[in-house]
C-alpha cells in the first residue's frame, strides 16, 4: 500500500488526516514541521506528501527545497494549506508541485479521493501492478 | 469660469487697456497736431497769395498812373479835350505808341489802353470797338473791373488824369488775367487736394469764382457761388469775411475741408485757401489702421501667453484632481505627476505622501484580514474534518437525530467557512490578489443553473423568479464560479429587499461587444444616497428583513470587483419604492 507523509503543525488536523488515511488503508507518517519531516523521509520514502505551508522551524516550501523533488521522482506532493497566495503557488510549481489545494474546501473523504487520484496519476504503472 | 479663461481675461486687461488708453491719447493728440499744423500751413499760404494778388493789383494800378503821366499821352489827351476833331488822330497815335512801344509796356505788357471822360465814356481806345462804351468809374488809381469776353478774363485798371488839380479824363489799362491765374495755380505745398482761389461778388445773392479751380479749370468768371451757405468758405470770402474753418466746412466739391478766407478791400476780392480733411487726417487713418492691427496682434499674443501661463497652473491641478479622483475610487497606488519646484509641486508632493500612507494602511488592513481569516480557517477545517469523520464512521451507528444534528453542525460550520473565504477574497482583491480561473463558459447555461439554485429559496419567501433562456450563443471566457457568485448575489439581494408575492426577473442579451445579464426586482428600491455607497465594502442598505448569513455587506463589493476584473461593468438603476435593476456587462472573448 502507498505510503503517505502528512506534514501539518495543527495537531487536530494531523489527527483527522492520519485517521482518515489509515481508515482508507494507507501507510501514514506524520510530522509537525519541515525539520522533523526531513528526518522521517530518511527512513521512509513517501509516495505522496500532504504538505502544509505555514509551519514552525521550517516552512513547507523550505522543506521542498531541502527535500529536492528532482531526487525523488516517484514522490507526489499535494500542497494542502489554508494560505492562498498566487506567489506561493508559483513558487511551489517551480519546485515541482502539481497539486495546490485549500484545506477548508475538503472533507476528509474528499481529501482521500483526491489523494487516490493523485497517486494514480503520478505512478500509474506501479499502482496498476498492486 | 475656468482658470484658463480667467487668466486670459486678466492678461487681456493688463495688455489691452493701457494700450488702448495710450493709443486713444496718442490718437487725439495726433489729430489735434495734424489739424493745427495743416491749419497754420494753410493760413501762411493763403496770406502769401493775398499778398501776391495785392502786389499784382498795386503794380498795375501804379502802371496805369505811370502811363497817364507820359508827356505824349498827357498832352495828346489835353489837346483832344480842347479840340477833339483836330486831335483825334493824334490821341489814337499816342495810345497806340504807349501800348506797343511805350517804356511801361516794355516792362509789363498790356492788352488795351483807353481814355474816357470823367463819366467813363470811352473817347478813344487802342481797340476802336470800345469807343463809345461806358467803363466802371472808380475814384483812384485802382482795379476797376474784372470781366470775361471771347478772348478770356481780363483785369481793367483805372487812373484819373488831372490838369491843374482838376480831373478832366480817365485812363484805363487792361491786362490778361493770366498773371492772376499764375498766382493761384501755384499749389506748392498744398498736397493732392489743397488749393487757393479768388472770388468776388457777382450780384446781391451770388458770388463768382475769379480764378480757375483745381478741380474745375473752366470756373474762372463763369461758375457762380450761392451766398446763403454759411459752411461754404467761398461764400464767406465773397461776404468779405476773414474766417477760419477748422471743421464743418464743405468745399465746392461737397468735400469736408479745412479752410481760411481773406478779403482784400482794395481789390474787392476774397482769397480762399482750403484742403480736404481727408488729406489732412490721412496719416491718422493710417495710424488708426496700425493701432487696430497692433491691437489684434497684441490680443493674439496675449491669448497665446495667457494660455501658456494657464497651462502652467492648470495642468498640475488637473493632474492632481485626476489622481484625487482615482484615490477616491480606491486606487491607492495612484500618484500625481506634479514635479514643478513651486507651491503646486509642494501640494503634489503632499498629496503623494498622503496617497502613500493610505496605500500602506490599506495594505496593512488587508494583510491583517488575510492573517486573521487564515487563522480562523484552521479550526473551521478541523471541525469540518471531525464531524465528517464521525458521520462517515460506519463502525458506530448514529441515531437519525444524531446524524441530523451533526449534519446541521457541518452546514453551520460550512457557512462560517464561506464567510471566511469571502473575507479572504475581499482582502486579496484589495491587494490585487483575487485570481480569476477563466475558462470558456456558456453564460446562458451558467445563468440558468444559478437561477435554478435559487428557485427553492425564493419559493420559501413566496416569491417567483422568471428567466427565459435566450437563443443564440452566449459563449465567452470567464471564471464561472465567480460570475455565478455575482449572479447569485444579485438574485439574493433582489429577493431580500422585495416583499412576499413579488417576482424577480432575470434577463440577458447581446450588445455590441458585450453580453449583459439583468436582474430586476419590484422591491424597496435604493435611494440616491445609498446608490453612492452601494458598491463599497461593508455597506448594507438598511433593511428590516435583514438576514445574518449574507449580512457582511461584502456581496456587491465583491460582485463589482469580480466584474471589474473581467473587464466588464456592474451598474444599477433604481427608483425608491419601485424596485431596482442591476446589469452585469461582460466583454465577449474567444
Amino acid at each position: 500500500m502507498a505510503r503517505i507523509l502528512v506534514i501539518e503543525d495543527y495537531e487536530n488536523l494531523r489527527l483527522i488526516y492520519k485517521t482518515a488515511l489509515i481508515n482508507a488503508g494507507y501507510d501514514v507518517d506524520v510530522s509537525s514541521d519541515g525539520l522533523e519531516a526531513l528526518e522521517v523521509v530518511k527512513t521512509h520514502e513517501p509516495d505522496l506528501i500532504l504538505l502544509d505551508l505555514l509551519l514552525p522551524h521550517m516552512g513547507g516550501l523550505e522543506f521542498l527545497r531541502a527535500f529536492d523533488l528532482t531526487k525523488h521522482q516517484h514522490t507526489a506532493v499535494v500542497v494542502f494549506s489554508n494560505l492562498y497566495s498566487p506567489n506561493l503557488l508559483e513558487e511551489a510549481k517551480k519546485l515541482g508541485v502539481k497539486y495546490y489545494l485549500t484545506k477548508s474546501d475538503f472533507t476528509p473523504q474528499e481529501m482521500i479521493d483526491f489523494v487516490t487520484k493523485a497517486l494514480a496519476e503520478s505512478k500509474p504503472a506501479e499502482n496498476a501492478g498492486k | 469660469m475656468s482658470i484658463r479663461y480667467k487668466t486670459a481675461l486678466v492678461f487681456l486687461s493688463i495688455g489691452l487697456i493701457p494700450f488702448l488708453a495710450v493709443g486713444m491719447l496718442v490718437f487725439l493728440d495726433f489729430q489735434t497736431a495734424l489739424r493745427n499744423n495743416a491749419f497754420r500751413h494753410l493760413e501762411a499760404v493763403t496770406s502769401l497769395q493775398e499778398e501776391r494778388v495785392n502786389d499784382l493789383v498795386a503794380v498795375y494800378a501804379l502802371g496805369a498812373a505811370y502811363v497817364s503821366e507820359q508827356p505824349a499821352v498827357r498832352h495828346a489827351v489835353q489837346d483832344y479835350l480842347h479840340d477833339p476833331a483836330t486831335n483825334k488822330d493824334r490821341l489814337h497815335g499816342a495810345l497806340m505808341t504807349a501800348e506797343s512801344g511805350g517804356p511801361y509796356a516794355k516792362v509789363a505788357p498790356f492788352q488795351e489802353l483807353a481814355v474816357t471822360d470823367t463819366e467813363g465814356l470811352v473817347l478813344d481806345s487802342t481797340d476802336t470797338a470800345q469807343i463809345g462804351i461806358r467803363m466802371p468809374v472808380v475814384p483812384r488809381s485802382q482795379l476797376a473791373e474784372i470781366y470775361r469776353d471771347g478772348k478770356g478774363v481780363h483785369l481793367r485798371f483805372s487812373t484819373p488824369m488831372a490838369y491843374d488839380d482838376k480831373v478832366l479824363a480817365k485812363l484805363y489799362l487792361t491786362i490778361s488775367a493770366q498773371s492772376l491765374f499764375a498766382i493761384t495755380s501755384n499749389r506748392t505745398g498744398l498736397g493732392e487736394s489743397g488749393e487757393t482761389f479768388l472770388v468776388k461778388r457777382f450780384d446781391t445773392n451770388k458770388g463768382i469764382f475769379v480764378t480757375p479751380l483745381r478741380f474745375d479749370s473752366s470756373a474762372a468768371f463763369s461758375r457762380k457761388i450761392s451766398l446763403a451757405q454759411a459752411n461754404r468758405p467761398s461764400a464767406q470770402a465773397v461776404l468779405e469775411r476773414d474766417e477760419t474753418f477748422t471743421s464743418g466746412a464743405v468745399s465746392y466739391r461737397n468735400q469736408p475741408v479745412i479752410a481760411v478766407t481773406r478779403y482784400m478791400p482794395q481789390a474787392g476780392i476774397g482769397v480762399v485757401g482750403q484742403i480736404d480733411e481727408y488729406e489732412v487726417y490721412g496719416p491718422i487713418q493710417q495710424l488708426a489702421t496700425q493701432v487696430v492691427v497692433f491691437a489684434a496682434l497684441l490680443v493674439l499674443f496675449t491669448v497665446f501667453v495667457s494660455s501658456f501661463m494657464a497651462e502652467l497652473f492648470v495642468r498640475p491641478i488637473l493632474l492632481l484632481a485626476g489622481a484625487a479622483d482615482k484615490l477616491r475610487h480606491g486606487d491607492f497606488s495612484t500618484r500625481a505627476k506634479v514635479r514643478s519646484q513651486d507651491e503646486l509641486g509642494q501640494l503634489g508632493h503632499t498629496f503623494n505622501n498622503m496617497a502613500e500612507d493610505l496605500e500602506k494602511q490599506d495594505q496593512a488592513k488587508s494583510d491583517v484580514i488575510a492573517l486573521i481569516s487564515h487563522q480562523l480557517r484552521t479550526p473551521v477545517t478541523a471541525v469540518k474534518g471531525f464531524v465528517s469523520l464521525v458521520l462517515q464512521d460506519e463502525r458506530h451507528k448514529l441515531t437519525p437525530d444524531e446524524t441530523k444534528m451533526l449534519k446541521l453542525a457541518f452546514d453551520e460550520n460550512e457557512k462560517l467557512n464561506i464567510l471566511i473565504t469571502q473575507i479572504l477574497d475581499v482582502a486579496h482583491a484589495d491587494s490585487g490578489k483575487l485570481a480569476l480561473k477563466e475558462q470558456p463558459t456558456d453564460l446562458a447555461k451558467l445563468t440558468h443553473k444559478v437561477v435554478h439554485e435559487h428557485e427553492a429559496t425564493l419559493r420559501l419567501r413566496q416569491q417567483a423568479i422568471e428567466f427565459t433562456p435566450p437563443t443564440g450563443s452566449f459563449q465567452t471566457v470567464v471564471d464561472p464560479e465567480k460570475i455565478g457568485f455575482v449572479i447569485g448575489n444579485l438574485i439574493t439581494n433582489a429577493s431580500k429587499y422585495s416583499p412576499a408575492g413579488s417576482k424577480v426577473v432575470v434577463a440577458m442579451g447581446h450588445s455590441k461587444n458585450h453580453l449583459w445579464i439583468k436582474v430586476t426586482d419590484t422591491g424597496l428600491g435604493i435611494s440616491d444616497a445609498d446608490k453612492r455607497k452601494l458598491f463599497q465594502k461593508f455597506s448594507r442598505i438598511e433593511n428590516p428583513k435583514r438576514e445574518i448569513a449574507e449580512g457582511m455587506g461584502l456581496g456587491l463589493y465583491m460582485a463589482k470587483k469580480i466584474v471589474d476584473l473581467h473587464g466588464g461593468d456592474l451598474t444599477v438603476s433604481s427608483r425608491e419604492n419601485h424596485g431596482s435593476s442591476f446589469t452585469i456587462e461582460l466583454p465577449t472573448k474567444e
